[in-house]
């Protein structure tokens, strides 16, 4: 029992590993797909709209619906509507730094800025996240992060 | 000049923990994280159009694009939606903290390969010990403030 238990997580492990290794992989066929259609934005809107319409294929096989509540649209907040936008700075900002900072670099960097905004968001309580204040492993945590971008960018 | 991209690293991925709030609190009000995606995408569409047509002026590329390049130049949004389901089906099962961390050792040793090996006609870049430091810095770092 507990050997499955066991195999089972090592499973879940190497299914987070691949998802992983799958996200600079994007980021390089993204900067191909950029010379190709020569345009970043172009780029970045044949990505979000082949994603959208996996992403209608997923929702079915899942959920095995695709609808919502419209009345949410006038009682939910409004800021619930700009996470695609927020995405769309993300990924077409990916396309235009890989050519200059590298696969490895690049991914440092916005981890580096994640972290940063990470800390902030619960430190503050932000979003209605539960409040986690910041302290002094996880400031560590964050001169260590800096000191390895810049060994990354210097050698 | 690379420091203003390394600048625009840190904001692109600053933007990466208000985007996942946003979306987790989408994917409550209507009830499925995947219809929530789906709804991120489609916001995303929608302003990547307006984006071109404003700096672009144009929304079409030569047809040719379609034999004259490899077929995986096509397939980055399906890998992005693998990502995104990934982390979404992962997260109950190993929890916040082995989510991230395994994500990203996923993604360090495949930027470490690229940078390489030159896939992708990214520049090669080799893998040396101080490189190497680096990296474990890093995971050092992302480790701390996961834990703490």
């Amino acid at each position: 029992m507990k050997r499955k238990k066991f195999t089972v997580t090592a499973l879940f492990l190497i299914w987070g590993l691949a998802a992983g290794m799958v996200s600079p992989v994007q980021t390089s066929i993204n900067t191909q797909l950029r010379y190709a259609v020569q345009s970043p934005f172009l780029a970045s809107l044949i990505s979000f709209m082949t994603g959208t319409c996996i992403l209608v294929l997923v929702t079915l096989i899942i959920d095995r619906k695709m609808t919502m509540d419209l009345k949410l649209i006038p009682r939910a907040p409004k800021w619930i509507w700009i996470g695609g936008m927020l995405g769309v700075i993300f990924v077409t900002s990916n396309i235009l730094l890989l050519p200059v900072l590298g696969s490895a670099l690049t991914v440092v960097s916005v981890l580096c800025g994640q972290m940063i905004v990470a800390i902030a968001v619960d430190h503050f309580g932000w979003f209605g996240v539960a409040q986690h204040k910041m302290n002094w492993p996880r400031a560590a945590g964050l001169v260590l992060m800096i000191a390895g971008i810049l060994l990354i960018q210097q050698y | 000049m690379i420091s203003l991209f390394l600048i625009g690293g840190l904001i692109a991925g600053g933007i990466i923990p208000v985007q996942t709030s946003i979306n987790s609190r989408l994917g409550v009000e209507v009830g499925s994280p995947f219809m929530a995606s789906f709804l991120s995408f489609f916001t995303g569409t929608l302003t990547l159009v307006i984006l071109s047509l404003v700096i672009d002026h144009k929304l079409t590329f030569a047809p040719d694009s379609f034999h004259n390049n490899p077929w995986w130049i096509w397939i980055g949004g399906a890998l992005g939606v693998f990502y995104l389901t990934s982390n979404i089906l992962l997260l109950p099962q190993l929890g916040a903290a082995l989510t991230v961390v395994i994500t990203l050792i996923g993604q360090m040793i495949m930027a470490i390969a690229i940078d390489q090996f030159g896939w992708f006609n990214v520049p090669i870049h080799e893998l040396n010990i101080p490189r190497l430091i680096g990296i474990v810095c890093m995971l050092g770092g992302v480790f701390l403030i996961k834990n703490y």
